[in-house]
């Protein structure tokens, strides 16, 4: 995790973000600080960690994460793959469980959660998903685990029943909860009163854009994030898209923090075109996209009904 | 965004809003028209539909659809359902539209702008983004600058900005080994 993050990490977010007891952590770094691996900054009994750069190891292990994490995604590519060549393509699939939210070990399997609302959808889909998906274990060395959902029974189930599909990595669709209008923080549950045009669209992603600088400037290395993300990208993007993507490397690599923050609440056409594709959403964690789609939907909200 | 993306674009929003047609406004609707529309046409990640039959599901399409949603992390591209007010299009539009059905769709349909339609509510905005679409339409032969012109005639815009466009469209139109 420390290889992984540009920031520090307390204790406590490395609890949050590895899944870890939090009690077992202190030992763990100290072992690794007394092998030179990771080293605290600051002073006071919550001094965030960090990977040591000094140690001859340390950049060999940020290559093998990212590289277990690019194993992760290609996974997650050819499930999506495999998923959307369904005749006929359901309507939602994803993957739920441990993997989802990434507390997953070695032993814990992928599972795939369909939506199906008929039993012939169900027949269909089985044995061809079966095929592939057997191809997929041996090449990636996991274990896939299929799981069928049906409409009926999601829209009966008790709300408690549910709640592990509140975090999914789609495949086909809208995650099932928000496909179903089931999810409990869903934006725009209630009717929001806002006008629904394309300028006052462009007025929501501006208010992205003042929340995303907010967060930038509590979170400086998320630019770092972004511009190592667009690296990794770029080079199997199709041209149509490379254009914009290039644009915003080029840009993240030569503003200033400053420069850039006021450039996402700028009204100039260049900022209202390039906002809709801006690249920050793939190093955004959940929870910071949440908080950036509430707050960005509570002022336009505000605003349409003033 | 490609045609698959568009049709996934167009089963999702369906799926979500209980829908069976949406028409698609904007630029990802040249890919109706032209699926293999050139590398050179700058696109956004954003589609903006119109849905057909519940336009009371705006607010839950963009829920699970729109900016930063999931979806959007998934899939790189995100929806915006907007309302039938929003384009300013030339006369007799709807009876132009270019039907997208297939099995991607679910076989939902997704009625997208024709491409001279696209390209006349485009200049209505005239923004840098919208004249670099159009530009790229005209030069590479998608577009009949002629044709264009007389489309232009059929917005409902005064007759000196409806010139002030037509020469605009001449102009561009130049290949650029002209100049």
């Amino acid at each position: 995790m420390l290889s992984l993050s540009s920031d520090p990490l307390t204790r406590g977010e490395i609890a949050v973000r590895t899944g870890l007891y939090r009690a077992g952590i202190p030992r763990v770094l100290g072992a690794l600080e007394d092998q030179g691996m990771v080293e605290s900054i600051g002073q006071g009994r919550s001094r965030p960690m960090r990977l040591r750069q000094q140690h001859p190891l340390a950049q060999t292990l940020r290559n093998l994460f990212w590289e277990e994490q690019g194993r992760a995604q290609r996974l997650v590519e050819a499930l999506r793959l495999a998923t959307q060549q369904l005749e006929p393509p359901p309507k939602a699939a994803w993957i739920e469980g441990p993997v989802a939210v990434a507390t997953d070990t070695y032993t814990d399997p992928v599972i795939i959660g369909i939506l199906a609302e008929v039993a012939e959808e169900e027949e269909r889909w089985r044995d061809t998903l079966r095929r592939r998906v057997n191809d997929l274990q041996r090449q990636s060395d996991v274990a896939i685990e299929i799981r069928f959902w049906w409409k009926a029974d999601m829209l009966a189930l008790a709300r408690t029943a549910l709640e592990h599909l509140e975090t999914v990595t789609p495949l086909v669709g809208p995650p099932p909860l928000d496909l179903l209008g089931l999810a409990l923080d869903l934006p725009g549950q209630e009717e929001s009163g806002r006008m629904m045009t394309h300028e006052s669209h462009e007025l929501t992603s501006r208010q992205y854009g003042k929340a995303l600088a907010r967060l930038l400037r509590r979170r400086p290395s998320l630019i770092e994030d972004t511009v190592r993300y667009l690296e990794r990208r770029l080079p199997s993007t199709s041209r149509r898209e490379a254009l914009e993507l290039q644009e915003w490397l080029d840009m993240l690599q030569a503003y200033s923090p400053v420069r850039l923050r006021l450039f996402l609440e700028s009204t100039s056409e260049r900022a209202i075109r390039l906002r809709q594709s801006a690249p920050f959403v793939h190093v955004l964690s959940e929870e910071d996209r949440r908080r950036l789609r509430q707050e960005a939907l509570a002022v336009t909200t505000r605003e349409s009904k003033t | 965004m490609t045609r698959d993306q568009l049709e996934h674009a167009i089963r999702a929003v369906c799926d979500v809003a209980n829908e069976t047609e949406v028409i698609v406004i904007g630029s990802q609707a040249i890919l109706g028209e032209f699926p293999e529309a050139p590398d050179s046409l700058r696109q956004s990640s954003e589609a903006d539909v119109i849905l057909r039959n519940r336009p009371d599901q705006l607010d839950h399409v963009e829920g699970a659809l729109g900016e930063l949603s999931p979806f959007h992390l998934a899939y790189d591209f995100y929806i915006h359902g907007v309302t039938l007010e929003t384009p300013t299009l030339p006369a007799g539009w709807e009876s132009r539209l270019v039907k997208v059905q297939s099995p991607g769709t679910r076989n939902n349909v997704g009625w997208c702008l024709q491409g001279y339609d696209l390209a006349a509510s485009k200049l209505v905005a005239f923004r840098e983004k919208d004249r670099d679409f159009v530009r790229i339409l005209l030069i590479e032969g998608l577009l009949d600058a002629t044709v264009l012109s007389q489309r232009l005639r059929e917005l409902p815009i005064p007759p000196e900005r409806c010139e002030a466009l037509q020469t605009w469209v001449r102009s561009s139109a130049k290949p650029r080994s002209t100049f």
